[in-house]
């Protein structure tokens, strides 16, 4: 309900329109084919991180972000793909509107054409926009030519994993791992062991009511790969959707380590390039409001 | 001790009504979009 664009009301609520469209539009068709999806999850993804997430601190693209990947992840078709773009059209209106509600009073200098004119290189904001679409573009991309069955997954974990920020990077991808396998194996026990069938709805319900008041990181990634196996075991079977979830999660993992080193190293090279060696990068410009 | 009870209970007061918001939330979405279009429910 506070999160802010980071530029003028009057043009962001409009634009909160153009995020939803694109996760209504860019899935389906990034999935005609890896080719033709590597284009376009390129613009649809760097759109959705410009669009969103001028300020970092807010992680607004993070609904947009999972929206994407999820309808690509879960794609539908005919009927109720027409549904779905109405569901989230009704969801733009309704968003649109508690958003220009809370912030139609709030002065913002920066306007939609600022946001396009500081993207720069050299910010350590257009840096991880870069570093971010690129990853998921390629791991999608890769992943649709080697038919993985759940490339969604991996992205989610560069997604959680990719920050603008080094340090919280670095915290997060030292939990993810142990923190999947423990949500995995309280899953398996809970669903395979412990429960009868016939509980298994209250125990989504509380452990959803639960999840309400987690905040730490590695609490949570438990919840994430417990409520994800949840909604997996539909495609699969439970030591399945465990033993996949794990292997992503590893990936991921090693994907966000990689790409982090190897874009580190691109745009410190860059920057020497550019400047010879002065410290003109890594800056978040343009932070007034 | 008391106290501490006092300020769980009321968190839990507060997050309760969110959670049964959300709850009806997403039987609306499954019943008017379909439950294949659950993950539109999850992300609004």
């Amino acid at each position: 309900m506070q999160n802010n664009m980071g530029y003028q009301t009057k043009q962001a609520t409009p634009m909160i329109l153009v995020l939803f469209l694109i996760v209504a539009i860019g899935p389906k068709l990034s999935l005609m084919n890896p080719y033709i999806g590597l284009v376009v999850n390129v613009i649809c993804i760097f759109s959705i991180l410009v669009l969103s997430s001028h300020n970092i601190t807010m992680s607004n693209h993070v609904a947009f972000m999972m929206g994407y990947l999820m309808c690509q992840g879960y794609d539908v078709s005919g009927v109720i793909y027409g549904k779905r773009v109405v569901s989230l059209l009704i969801s733009a209106m309704i968003v649109m509107g508690m958003y220009y509600v809370m912030n139609r009073k709030k002065e913002y200098k920066r306007t939609l054409k600022d946001v396009f004119q500081e993207i720069d290189i050299h910010s350590t904001r257009t840096q991880w926009y870069i570093k971010l679409t690129l990853t998921i573009c390629m791991v999608t991309f890769v992943g649709n030519l080697l038919h993985y069955p759940r490339i969604m997954w991996i992205n989610l974990v560069i997604l959680s994993l990719v920050t603008p920020l080094e340090e919280e990077h670095r915290l997060r991808r030292m939990s993810r791992v142990p923190a999947t396998i423990l949500g995995a194996i309280l899953f398996f026990m809970v669903f395979e062991w412990w429960i009868p069938t016939e509980y298994h709805q209250i125990i989504i319900l509380l452990a959803g009511f639960g999840s309400m008041f987690i905040t730490s990181y590695f609490i949570k990634t438990i919840y994430n790969s417990f409520s994800a196996l949840i909604a997996a075991v539909l495609l699969f079977s439970a030591k399945d959707a465990m033993v996949l979830r794990v292997i992503s999660n590893l990936i991921g993992v090693a994907i966000a380590i990689v790409s982090s080193y190897l874009f580190q190293l691109f745009f410190n090279t860059f920057r020497n390039v550019t400047f010879g060696g002065t410290n003109h990068g890594s800056k978040l410009n343009g932070e007034y409001h | 001790m008391n106290s501490q009870l006092k300020v769980i209970g009321k968190s839990i007061l507060i997050k309760l009504p969110v959670f049964l918001f959300c709850v009806g939330y997403m039987s609306l979405h499954n019943h008017f979009f379909g439950t294949d279009n659950s993950v539109v429910g999850v992300v609004f």
